[in-house]
C-alpha cells in the first residue's frame, strides 16, 4: 500500500504536469479524492486477469 | 401531480390515430402538467412549448390528410439536457454550457423519436456532466422525487425519471454510464431501459465516459418502453460504438404467446451483501415471480465495479481537463474535484481496469449459456433525503452518492442490456434490474412484462 504522503506528492506533481494551477485548498481536496481513487484502484491493480483478457484500449481499424 | 394524469404513450398514439384526441390537445395537457408540477419537482430546465405546438400541428395535419400515422404520433416526450435539441445550448447539467452556441440540429435519438411521431416538450435536469447519482445540481437545483419531494430523484438522469413519475410526460430519454437510468428508475418507481452498449446511437449527446456511455428510455409501462426503444434503434456510422447491424424490434414479439419460459436466476453474494432488507426483498420477489430457483454469484464483482470507477474517473477527467484548467470555480462543486483527480489517473490503472473489465465480461458471458435473465436490485436503498452524505450498508458506513451505483456499475461496465423495473411494495419505490446477455433486450423486456402482468411490477404516478 502506497503511503498517503506519497500519493499526495504524486497528486501535486501530476496536477502541475497536467497544467492545473491549484491553490492549497484546492490541492488538498483533490488529494483526498485521489486517495479514495487509489484505494479503489488497488482492487484492479491487485488482480491478475490472466493472459486471456485483451489489453486495452483496443484499436480496431 | 395533476388531475389530468397522462395515459400511456401507446394509448395516446392510438387515440390520436382514431381521432379521439389530437396531438395538440395531448401536448397542451402535458405543458399544463409541467406548469402545474415542475415548480416543485424541478425536472425541466427548458420547456420547448413553441416547438411542441408546431410539431403537434404537423401530426394533426397528417391525420387530417388521411395519412397513416407513425407509432408514437402525438406522444409528448422530453430528454435529459445532454441531448442536442436544435435551438438550445446542450447544457449537460452545467451552467458553463449556457455560453455555448445552440445546437443546430437534434441528437439522432431525438430525431428518431420525432420521426416516430413523438413531440418534444422540453429538456430535463441532471447531475452536472452526468457524474452523480442524486441530481443535486448546484446550478439548476435538485430534481425532487415526486413520491417524496424531500428526497432525491436519483441520478444522473433524475429529471428524466421524475418527469415520468410525476405524470408530466409518458416517455423521457436519459443516459446511463454507471447506472444513470437504472438508479433514478428505481428511486422514482418508473420503468427504464439501458440497452446493450452500442445498440443506440449517441450522436448529438454530450459524453461522459465514451467507453461506457449508453442512452435509453424511461416509461410508465413495459409496452411504452419497448415501443420507444424500437423507435430509436438503427445503425449510425457517426457513433463509432454504435453497432452497424440491422434493427431487432422488441415490441412485436413482446406479447407473443407460446414462448419458451425464460430461464431466470437471482444474483446473490455481492448483491445480497450490500442490499438493504427492502432491496433484497424486492429482488427475491421479482425472482420468485419469474420462476427463478437458482441464486448465482458473479465472480469478482467488487473488482468489476472498481474497474468502472477507474475508467470513469480517467475518461471523464480527460474529457474535462481543459475546462477545469480554465474555469475551476465555475465548475459544479459536487464533482469538480472528482473530475480533476480523475484527470491525474495513472495510465497503468486505466489499462488494468480495461483488462479487468474484459475478463469480467468473459466470465459473465459464460453464465448466459444456461440463463436468460439475471435479477438483481437496482439500488441498495430507496430514495434518500436530499443532502444526505452517508449511508450504512452491510454494517459499513459508506459515502452515499457513489454507493447508489453499487449494483449498477458492475453491469454497465460490461455493457449488458438491463430493464429497470419498479417492484410493487409498501414504502417508497424500489426497482430491480433484469439483466440479459448482450443484444438480448427482448428477453429483459419479456421478463419485465411478465412481472407487470403478474402485478409484481408497476409504475405508480405520484399523487395520481
Amino acid at each position: 500500500m502506497i503511503s498517503d504522503t506519497s500519493l499526495d506528492e504524486y497528486v501535486a506533481a501530476a496536477a502541475l504536469l497536467q497544467g492545473f494551477a491549484l491553490d492549497a485548498d484546492q490541492l488538498a481536496r483533490v488529494q483526498v479524492v485521489f486517495r479514495r481513487n487509489a484505494a479503489i484502484a488497488e482492487l484492479v491493480m491487485g488482480f491478475d486477469p490472466g493472459e486471456t483478457a485483451e489489453p486495452a484500449p483496443q484499436f480496431r481499424p | 401531480m395533476s388531475a389530468t394524469s397522462p395515459r400511456s404513450a401507446l394509448a395516446i398514439a392510438a387515440a390520436v390515430a382514431r381521432g379521439e384526441t389530437t396531438a395538440m390537445a395531448e401536448v397542451e395537457a402535458a405543458l399544463a402538467r409541467i406548469a402545474a408540477g415542475d415548480g416543485v419537482i424541478n425536472a425541466f430546465t427548458a420547456v420547448t412549448a413553441d416547438r411542441a405546438r408546431h410539431e403537434a400541428s404537423l401530426v394533426d395535419q397528417r391525420r387530417a390528410r388521411g395519412e397513416k400515422l407513425p407509432p408514437l404520433a402525438g406522444v409528448p416526450f422530453a430528454v435529459k439536457n445532454l441531448f442536442d435539441v436544435a435551438g438550445l445550448p446542450t447544457l449537460a447539467g452545467s451552467r458553463l454550457h449556457e455560453r455555448r452556441p445552440a445546437a443546430d440540429c437534434d441528437a439522432v435519438l431525438v430525431a428518431r423519436m420525432q420521426a416516430a411521431g413523438a413531440v418534444l416538450v422540453g429538456a430535463l435536469n441532471m447531475d452536472a456532466y452526468a457524474y452523480g447519482f442524486t441530481t443535486e445540481n448546484t446550478g439548476y437545483g435538485p430534481a425532487r422525487n415526486p413520491h417524496d419531494t424531500s428526497r432525491t430523484a436519483g441520478g444522473s438522469s433524475g429529471g428524466s425519471a421524475a418527469a415520468v413519475a410525476a405524470g408530466m410526460v409518458p416517455i423521457t430519454l436519459g443516459s446511463d454510464t454507471n447506472g444513470s437510468i437504472r438508479v433514478p428508475s428505481s428511486l422514482c418507481g418508473v420503468f427504464g431501459l439501458k440497452p446493450t452498449y452500442g445498440r443506440l446511437s449517441r450522436t448529438g449527446s454530450f459524453p461522459f465516459v465514451a467507453s461506457l456511455d449508453h442512452l435509453g428510455p424511461f416509461a410508465t409501462d413495459v409496452a411504452d418502453l419497448a415501443a420507444s426503444y424500437d423507435a430509436m434503434q438503427g445503425p449510425d456510422a457517426a457513433d463509432p460504438a454504435c453497432a452497424q447491424s440491422p434493427v431487432e424490434l422488441a415490441f412485436p414479439g413482446l406479447c407473443r404467446d407460446g414462448d419458451v419460459p425464460l430461464r431466470v436466476a437471482r444474483l446473490g453474494g455481492y448483491f445480497d451483501r450490500w442490499a438493504s432488507a427492502e432491496a433484497r426483498a424486492a429482488s427475491m420477489r421479482a425472482a420468485e415471480a419469474l420462476g427463478a430457483h437458482r441464486t448465482i454469484e458473479l465472480p469478482e464483482v467488487d473488482r468489476a465495479r472498481a474497474a468502472a470507477f477507474v475508467i470513469s474517473a480517467a475518461e471523464g477527467g480527460a474529457l474535462h481537463r481543459e475546462t477545469l484548467q480554465r474555469d475551476y470555480d465555475g465548475f459544479e462543486p459536487h464533482n469538480r474535484d472528482r473530475f480533476l483527480a480523475g484527470a491525474l489517473t495513472p495510465a497503468s490503472w486505466y489499462v488494468q481496469a480495461q483488462k479487468t473489465r474484459a475478463w469480467f465480461a468473459g466470465q459473465v458471458r459464460a453464465i448466459f449459456a444456461d440463463v436468460d435473465v439475471l435479477v438483481a436490485p437496482a439500488t441498495p436503498v430507496a430514495a434518500t433525503l436530499l443532502g444526505e452524505e452517508w449511508i450504512e450498508l452491510g454494517g459499513e458506513r459508506l459515502p452515499l452518492r457513489p454507493s447508489l451505483g453499487l449494483f449498477t456499475q458492475p453491469i454497465s461496465c460490461i455493457g449488458l442490456p438491463v430493464a429497470a423495473v419498479p417492484i410493487v411494495g409498501a414504502g417508497l419505490p424500489l426497482g430491480v434490474q433484469l439483466i440479459g446477455a448482450p443484444w438480448r433486450e427482448d428477453l429483459c423486456l419479456r421478463a419485465a412484462l411478465q412481472l407487470e402482468r403478474a402485478g409484481v411490477a408497476r409504475c405508480d404516478i405520484a399523487g395520481g
